[in-house]
Parts: structure tokens; sequence; C-alpha cells
């Protein structure tokens, strides 16, 4: 690799490179500035993700490849990349008035914030395993350290250990995976891979069911779901709202890549699996969800279901190549918003010692805060999957592509999970919205708010027009299907 | 140009909708309710006259154009497979004259609601229900496919609905809001069933295209005569819904609960008078399923008498006004059923002037007697309500159907032309209907502003004149009611005096009505002769009827009461009065099963439905409690069911790989 590919290359991952480059800027300057101009750091934060962001659409003009092949970035990359940093976007502006409520400290939050995205960043393009791992951990590391952010509640630092060992043990796992096919293959290239892939030998299944595995537990589904409701649960809110949209996303982006490039010799095979860790991973979610009387770990349920439903649309494919992954494409897209929308919403009516997260506390919201009690509504709404929000659009596309596929049941079963969910969600607006009990509700935050409404209108608009975004992800899953 | 007659009402409803019925102007913006008040009637009004004004220019530029219509289309409404619906509207001569009759009534009728519910706390919401009604009719009879004119015929329902329970506080009177909407359902019921059957027939439901098809022979030898008689019937279902006909009618008397201005111009000038403009458009089918024409004929007759027997007896002012537009309803469908399209919509014409004119020259009244509507209650009210009186007078005048009146020439044009296509029995059961009308009216006029004040002392200082806002309306609609049938008078006429006109309105509405048997004007045999003939019997059961009323009411006053206490009269008054008990028919039929069938349904639902969904509710939440205990927080314990879960992918993967 001489150094004109070298240059060539970076100049290819600029969108990412502009994240790592702010973040550092933070590092450097957090500890020459006064403690209480340290929130105006998040101006710095947004300028880096908006830079990101605009460098990626480039994207979608061109596809190449980077550093000898170790990065493929295209359409598919483009696509997940709006996705984390349209997360990663709200989550910090959310963040910056929820670490002021709750007297955290705001210079390293950022930093963590962006490295972890430009790991989600990276991952989306990897496609060879060294770099995928390390990617996997600049992302898996961040978001451990940013689960266990608030040091002065035991169950923060509970959530970010119980992470860490966990991650830790899933990234083994991952790892023994990556090890068996490379003793197989002799490569960690997976197009070389995919071109020895040989079904007599092993090693090769051994260490793709390991991958598989490595990846369920990222992407929080059956049977590695169990870790989800009590780190979720224990993050600071802010933290479980970017982690729950940004890193589950990630890791579908990179389990998409992985075993539809390298392991497709073995695809009937995973498809098996993956369907009847689908409609568990559903049910599952639902059913637990069902039971919750916190909001915030009912979400952490309800985003396992989430995993679920997207996981369908991955089995569907098998039969719809391009509306299937489309559709899953367009669901995390979608989910992105209600999902980040729905935890940024108890961020914003979260107090310093009291964190908005039981059914009771939100308790007469549409009396006190109308604006924020409809845009609960949207989220709530969308997440149940009831028109005209982007929700239902994407449960359409989704359960519509397992029909064409034929997978009747699965389709049959994702749809009785969905009437089940609109249950637990609806019932989050029966307090919002018909109990009278007056809580007490923080002062306006006007960035909040700002974002708060971004996303909901986005839910909104996006549902009811959402034929653009739907032929983005058409576009992203045909520059990525062989 | 068009479509901005249609948006024009629709800002209306946004401006005085979003602002001031919402109370965004009270709570957020702090404004008072006097300027609140200025600025509704403004923008109520004056979209609404934008609108007239448009019409009036749309009409104008009518004249100058060779094909006789002129259409607008927006955009493609709904594209589905071979099912193209475009959002596009129509201006010819039949749209041209709804659309100026509505929006100049409207206008007038807005006018003087400024002066009638000046007083009423909801002043803005009753400006934004009337310009939605407003809008909603201008795209029901400008729209140029049945879907438009679906929509709008909900529409208008809907705003008839608001309206009439716009006092909703009042059960009674939201009772009659709900009574309305849901007997209209079954009309519109069958009106959807048509459209969706000449979907089936015709393959589109634009009104160029169908009309055409069914205008072709060979597009017709293929359809069976009872196909077309199906759709025409349907229709019709609607249009008896909508225009209150028989046995549908029941839901107009009772719409009188909304304020009187509403009353004048939904239930009397304009939306009632829908399905008339309906038929009138689809022509091409009545005029081609002669059994369909009978049918139509034969309920209109019928509903027209039966109405006209009630108003006799009736003693609420505006109910006999409301049983008295059944019964015009009636005739114009006569006309329109019996293929004379332009004597019918002629007739629409006339009665939206004079019996809006009625209808306000009524609120007049009981605005001047704060809310007083029993006529028995009232008499020699013209010493202190001048103007209302002669209006009113002339306006009872023009629907008694006494010469150079405008309802006159478009009664007798109806009466013609039942006369001539054969239609013999009914056309005398429209001339006795013709005496009541004229006894009922003069009775009501008699009883209302002649004779001896029958009003308390106390009320008596207190009667004024309403103010010029709504005595100016008044005046314009009685001009109206006499020279408004100036422009329809008959051929035959003009030659009796010895001047070569025409039928004007015959002339211009000529070009809408496609069907080929076009018999409007009176081709009889026998020469003028039988026309004057004709008109004289129509004259004279005119006179009949006055003569009646006056001799009855106002020269023995007493002889009424002398007269019920009669056995055979005795029985028959009881019946009219109690409006022949259809209502109370209906809701032992119809009602009372209903709601014990509904009560049996309801069971069902509770014990069995219920039951089943409850008990899968109960075994889900008894299966989530125990998922609940793997939840247990420990780490070691998680870790284990980690390796649990990767051993068993692990397993079927390589189970399945090698089996």
């Amino acid at each position: 690799m001489d150094l004109n590919e070298v240059l060539k290359s970076t100049f290819l991952i600029t969108p990412e490179l502009s994240l790592i480059l702010t973040g550092m800027i933070l590092m450097v300057l957090d500890p020459f500035i006064r403690n209480r101009f340290k929130k105006e750091l998040f101006w710095i934060t947004a300028l880096g993700l908006l830079i990101g962001f605009a460098l990626n659409l480039n994207r979608f003009r061109y596809t190449e490849s980077a550093f000898a092949g170790t990065l493929s970035l295209d359409e598919f990359t483009a696509y997940f990349n709006i996705i984390f940093i349209i997360g990663a976007l709200l989550a910090t502006v959310i963040s910056r008035d929820y670490i002021e409520k709750t007297a955290l400290k705001h210079g390293e939050y950022y930093a963590l914030i962006l490295f972890s995205t430009s790991g989600m960043m990276l991952l989306s393009s990897a496609r060879e395993f060294i770099s995928l791992f390390l990617c996997f951990e600049i992302m898996s590391v961040s978001v451990y350290i940013l689960s266990g952010f608030n040091r002065r509640s035991p169950r923060s630092v509970e959530s970010g250990i119980k992470y860490l060992v966990l991650g830790g043990f899933s990234s083994a796992i991952l790892l023994y995976g990556i090890a068996l096919i490379y003793g197989a293959s002799g490569s960690v290239f997976l197009d070389e891979i995919a071109s020895r892939f040989n079904m007599e030998n092993p090693l090769y299944i051994a260490g793709t069911a390991l991958i598989l595995a490595g990846f369920v537990f990222k992407i929080g589904a059956f049977p590695l779901h169990q870790w989800i409701p009590d780190i979720y649960e224990g993050a600071p809110m802010t933290v479980t709202g970017f982690m729950s949209v940004g890193v589950k996303a990630a890791a579908f982006a990179v389990f998409l890549r992985v075993f539809f490039e390298g392991f497709s010799t073995l695809e009937v095979q995973w498809m098996q699996i993956l369907w009847v860790i689908s409609v568990f991973t559903m049910t599952i979610g639902n059913l637990a969800a069902i039971v919750q009387r916190s909001i915030k770990r009912m979400l952490a349920y309800s985003s396992i279901s989430h995993a679920g439903y997207a996981l369908v649309g991955i089995v569907a494919s098998y039969g719809e190549k391009e509306l299937g992954l489309s559709s899953v494409l367009y669901y995390l897209f979608a989910y992105t918003f209600m999902n980040l929308g729905a935890f940024g919403t108890l961020a914003y009516l979260s107090l310093k010692d009291r964190e908005c997260e039981m059914l009771e506390d939100i308790s007469g919201l549409w009396q006190r805060k109308p604006l924020v009690a409809i845009a609960l509504g949207i989220f709530m709404f969308s997440l149940a999957g009831i028109p005209p929000t982007i929700g239902f659009f994407a449960k359409y596309r989704v359960f519509l592509s397992a029909i064409r596929a034929e997978f009747y049941w699965l389709a049959i079963i994702g749809i009785l999970n969905s009437v089940l969910s609109a249950y637990y969600y609806l019932r989050v607006l029966v307090y919002a919205y018909m109990r009278e009990e007056q809580m007490e509700f923080p002062a306006p935050q006007p960035l909040s708010a700002f974002a708060i409404a971004i996303l909901s209108l986005g839910a909104l608009i996006l549902g009811i027009f959402p034929l653009y975004s739907w032929e983005l992800a058409i576009k992203a899953a045909g520059s990525f299907i062989p | 140009m068009l479509v901005w007659i249609v948006v024009a009402p629709l800002i209306g409803v946004l401006v005085n909708g979003v602002v001031f019925a919402s109370g965004l102007w009270k709570k957020l913006l702090n404004g008072d309710e006097h300027t609140e008040k200025r600025i509704v009637s403004f923008v109520g009004c004056g979209v609404i006259l934008a609108s007239a004004v448009l019409s009036t220019l749309a009409f104008l530029k009518l004249r100058l154009t060779d094909e006789r219509q002129i259409i607008q289309e927006l955009f493609v409404w709904i594209p589905s497979g071979e099912l193209k619906i475009g959002f596009e509207f129509l201006f010819d001569p039949l749209s041209c004259v709804m659309s100026l009759v509505v929006t100049w009534v409207s206008f007038l009728i807005h006018v003087y609601s400024i002066g009638y519910m000046h007083e009423d706390r909801s002043y803005s919401r009753y400006f934004t229900y009337l310009n939605m009604f407003v809008f909603f009719m201008l795209l029901l009879v400008l729209g140029n496919n049945f879907p438009l004119m679906f929509v709008g015929w909900e529409g208008v329902g809907l705003a008839s609905y608001l309206l009439i329970g716009f006092w909703y506080e009042d059960a009674e009177k939201a009772y009659a809001g709900r009574k309305a909407f849901i007997v209209n359902r079954i009309g519109d019921f069958g009106f959807i069933l048509g459209i969706f059957l000449i979907f089936f027939v015709f393959g589109s439901l634009n009104y160029q295209e169908v009309f055409s098809r069914a205008l072709s022979p060979e597009f017709m030898d293929a359809i069976p005569q009872a196909v077309i008689t199906t759709i025409a019937l349907l229709l019709f279902v609607g249009a008896v819904g909508k225009s209150a006909q028989f046995p549908l009618y029941v839901w107009l008397p009772d719409a009188m609960a909304g304020p009187t201005p509403v009353s004048a111009l939904i239930h009397a000038a304009t939306m009632v008078t829908a399905g008339v403009y309906m038929i009138a458009r689809c022509n091409v089918f009545y005029s081609q399923s002669p059994t369909a024409q009978m049918i139509v004929v034969g309920i209109a007759t019928f509903t027209a008498f039966l109405a006209a027997t009630i108003a006799i007896t009736q003693n609420d002012i505006k109910r006999v006004l409301a049983y008295s537009t059944v019964s015009q309803l009636g005739y114009m469908f006569m006309g329109v059923g019996s293929g004379a399209y332009v004597a019918g919509m002629f007739h629409l014409v006339t009665h939206a002037f004079f019996k809006a004119l009625l209808f306000l020259g009524s609120g007049s009244v009981i605005h001047a007697l704060g809310g007083e509507q029993d006529i028995r209650k009232m008499g020699g009210l013209r010493r202190f309500l001048p103007v209302t009186s002669i209006t009113f007078l002339i306006g009872t005048l023009a629907i008694s159907g006494v010469p150079l009146f405008s309802g006159f020439f478009s009664k007798d044009e109806i009466l013609g032309a039942l006369y001539e296509k054969g239609y013999g029995i009914c056309w005398f059961i429209a001339l006795v209907t013709a005496v009541l009308t004229a006894f009922y009216m003069l009775r009501l006029y008699i009883l209302t502003f002649e004779g001896k004040p029958r009003i308390t002392e106390d009320l008596k200082h207190h009667i004024h004149e309403s103010p010029p806002s709504m005595l100016i309306p008044l005046v314009i609609l009685a001009v109206l009611s006499v020279a408004g049938g100036y422009i329809g008078i008959p051929e035959f006429m003009w030659k009796s005096i010895g001047i070569e006109g025409e039928n004007l309105f015959e002339r211009f509405l000529s070009s809408s009505i496609l069907s080929t048997e076009q018999i409007t004007h009176h081709a009889l045999p026998h020469g003028s002769l039988t026309h004057w003939g004709l008109v004289g019997l129509s004259v004279l059961a005119a006179f009949v009827g006055i003569a009646l009323a006056v001799y009855m009411y106002a020269i023995t006053p007493l002889l009424p009461e002398r007269l019920t206490e009669k056995p055979i009269v005795s029985i028959l008054y009881r019946g009219s009065y109690g409006k022949w008990f259809v209502d109370e028919i209906y809701d032992l039929v119809f009602v009372k099963t209903f709601v014990n069938l509904s009560k049996l349904l309801a069971l069902f639902d509770l014990k069995v439905i219920d039951g089943a969904v409850n008990g899968i509710a109960g075994a889900i939440r008894a299966l989530a409690s125990v998922l609940r205990t793997a939840q247990t927080g420990l780490l070691r314990f998680y870790a284990a069911l980690m390796a649990i879960g990767v051993t068993a992918i692990l397993v079927y993967m390589i189970l399945s790989a090698r089996f």
C-alpha cells in the first residue's frame, strides 16, 4: 500500500475522521475550560456531527474501497451513517439539557458519544474481520463507559459493569468465531472467506455459529437478550436512547454485511435459526414488556421485540432479497426516530434527583405539558405501528416482505405480536392523558424541545410521505446486494 | 378560477375556525370579543361574497364559450389501477345555476346571520360551520365526477348535523342533529351503491365519460334495462334521504332545531335541493328508464301531498315552513322525475328565493318575540314588524302560485309537464296540493301578522323590528321572489301577448340536459288554448286555497275550532296534527326492534367475545410473570444463560448443516 493510496483512503473516510477529530479536540479543550462553560462544548460536538453528516451525503454518489479493501464505502454505509449521525446528534442535543439537570460532566460525555459513533460508522463499512472487531470494540467500550457515566448512581455503575462483563463475554465469543473462520480459510476478508467456504469443514460451521451468537448479543435478540433490561434501565436516560438506536443499528449493519457477503453459502441454515430467533425475540420482548410498570424498562423490552421485527425482514430476504433487505434498513431508520424520541421525551421530563421512568411519573402530562404529551403520543403510536406514523409504514414493509417471500406464519406471528404491543404502548398514553395527578415536571428546555419536535415531526411526516426515505433504503440495499 | 369559488369559503373556515372558534384568539392572543365578532363577520361574509362574485364572473365567461362548459383539472386525486379520479371542476349551465343560487343566497343569509346570531356565545363557531357548509355545497355542485359529488354530499351532511345540533347543550336539539345524520346515512348508503354500480357498468366515474357512454347506442345495447333502472333508483335513494322525500323525510321537520338562518340556507334553499340537482345531472339515466321515472314521480307526488296535509294543522311557524319545504321538494322531483328537468331546476331556483325569504321572515318574527315560535301566541304583528310582514306576504303569494310571482311560473311548468307526460292522477294530486299549499301558507300569514295581537302586554312594549342587516336580505329576497320567475316565462305566454320571446332559463340550461327526450316546453297538440286552460286551473287552485284560508281565519276566526269538533274532521285533524304518526311508527318498527337486537348482540359480545379476549389476556399475563422470574439481575446467572444460548445456536447450526 503506497502513500498515495493511504492518502486517498484517508480522504475517503473524512466523515468518520471529522467525528474522531472533534472528539479529540473536546478531550484536549476540556481541562482548559471552566466548569460553567463546559456545557457549550456541545456546540463543537454538534458542529463535528453536522460536518460528518454533510460529508457522508457525498457517499451516495460513489462506491469505493479503502485501505486495501478493508473498508467498503458505498450507499449501504452512507445510509447507516445517516442513521447513526441523526441518532447521535439528536441524542447529544437532548443530553446537553439532561446533563445540566443531573449535574453530570460534559466534556468526556460528548467525546465518548463521538468515538462510539465513529466506531459505528466504520463498522458499517468494514469488510474484514480485524478492522471489524476493532470498530466493534471502539463502539462498545465507549458505550460501556457511557452506561456507567452517572457515577453517583449505583444503578448506573452497576449497569456499566454488567455491560462491560457481558459485552466482553460476547466479544470473546465473536473473536473465537473469527479465529475459527481464519483457521479454516486463512483469510479475514469477507470475499475471500466466501469463495473458500466449505460446507464439509466443521470449523466453518462452528465459526459461523459463534459469530452469529456474537451479533445476536449486540442486537439484543433471543437467546442472548437478558442483559438488555438491566443495562438499559440502569444507564442514564439519554445514553439508553443513544445506544438503543445506534448500537443496535450498527450491529444489524455489520450482521448483514458479514452474513450476506461472507457466509451466504450457509444461508439456508442461518436463515432457519433466524426464523426461530425472530419469533422468540418478538414474543418474549412483548410478553415481558406487558407486565412492566417502569416505562424505561418497558421500552427496553420493547427494543428486544423491535429487533425481532427487524429480523423478520432479514428472514424474508431469503425469498425477496431486495424488498426484505430494504425493509430491514427502513425499519432501523424508523426505529431511530420513534425510540430515541421516546427515551428523549423521558429524559426531557426527568428531574435532577428523579428520572422520569415509572408510569405514575407522567400522570397529568396532558394537562401540564400538552405539546410534550402530543409528541409522546406520536412516539407511542409509532412504536405500536399505528398509521399514519413512520412505525406503521416500517412494520408494513417488513410484514409485506415476509408475505411476499411466503413466510406466512412469520408474518402472522409478527402481526399478532404487534397487536399485543399496542397494549403496553397505549397504557403509557392512558397515564399521560387520562390520569390527573399533578406530578412535578421540569422547566422547559428549548434545545431538547427542539430535538423532540424534530423527532416527532419526523415520525409523523415520514409516516405520511414515506416514499422518499423508502427509496433511499431501496438504493442502499441495492448497492449491497451482491 | 373555478377552484377559487370553492376555496374561498374554505379560507373562511380556516381563519374563523383556527383563529377564533378554537379559542386561540381569546386565550392566547387575549383578543376581546367585540373585535372577534367584527373580524369573524367580515371574513365569514367576505369569503362568500368573493365566491359569489367569482361565480358570476364564471357565468359571464360561460356565456362566451362555445362548448358551453368550463373544466378545470387540478390533479389526479385517486389513481388506483384502471380507476383514475381527478380532482376537477365542471362549470356548465347546470352547475352554474346551482352555484349562483348557492353563493348569492348564502351571502344574503350570512349577512342576515350577523344580526340574528349577534348575541350568541359561539358566534365564530357558527360562522365556521356555515362557511364549511358552503364549501362542501360548492364541491358537490362543481365536482366533475361522482366521488367528488359524494364528498360534498357527505360534507354538507356533516355541516347540517353540526348546525342542527348547534345548541348542543339542549338534549332535544342534539338528538335532532343525530336523527338527521342517521336518517341521511340510509340514503347515502343507496347513493354510494349507485356510484359503485356506475363504475362497475361504465368503467369510469367522470361525468363526461359516463354520460357519453350512456348515450352511445352501441354501449347501451349490451346493458340490460334493469341495470340502468337500478342505478337510477339507487341514486334516487340518496336523493330521498338528502332531499327529505317519503319515507326518509322525517329528519327535516326536526332539523328546525338549528338556528333559523341555518334552516333557511341548508334546510330550505340549498342542501335539501342537492337531490334534485343530482337527478338533473344524471338525467341520462332517468330518461332511459321509464320505470325509475314513474317511481320518482309517484314518491314525489305522495310526499308533496302528505307533507301539505300535515302543514295545514301545525302551530309552530318553522314547522309549517319545514313541511312546506318537503312538499315543495316533492314538486321539484315531480318535475325532474317526469323528464322536465328544466322545470324542476326552475322550481329549485324560485323556491330557493321564496323559501329562504319565508324562513328569514320567520326568523325575524322569532327574533322580535324573543324566541317564541307558536303562531297561536302571535297575531297582529303587522303593526310592529312592517317590513317583515310585507316581505313575508310576498313570499307567501309566491309559494302559493299567485300569477306574476315567481312560484306561479315554476309550479305551472311542472304541472304542465305532468299533464303532458300522461301522469294524469299525479297532476290532479299536485293540483290539490297546490290548493293546500295556498291554504296553509295564508293561514300561517294571517295567524302571524293579521287579526288581534295575542302576545302578552309585556312583550308588546319590547317588540321591535329587526336591524338593517336582517331586513336588507329580506327585501332583496322579496324582490327576487317576484322577479326570479321572469327568467323562465314560457314561450306560449310570450306569444299570447304578441312578443317573439322564448324561455331564457330553458335555453340556457338545455346544453346540460344530455338526454334525447327533451320535452320541457308545452308541446301540446291542442295549441295554446290547453296551455292557458292548465294555467287557469292552477291559478284557480291558488285562489281557492287563499279564499278558504281568508274565510276561515280572517273573516270567521271561530270556524276552525267549531269544525274540529265534528267527528270526521276531528279524526282527520288529529291525524294531521300528529303528523300521521309516522315518527311513532318508525320508532316502533325500526328503532325499538333495532335496539332490542343490539341488546341481544351486546350480550353475546359481553359473554362470549369479551370472555375469550379476557381469557387470552389473562393467559398472556400469567406467561409474562413466569418469564419475569428469569430476570434476576445476577451477573453470573446472565452469563450462564448466555452460555446456554450460545451453545444452543452452535448445536442447532451444526446439526442443521450436517443433516
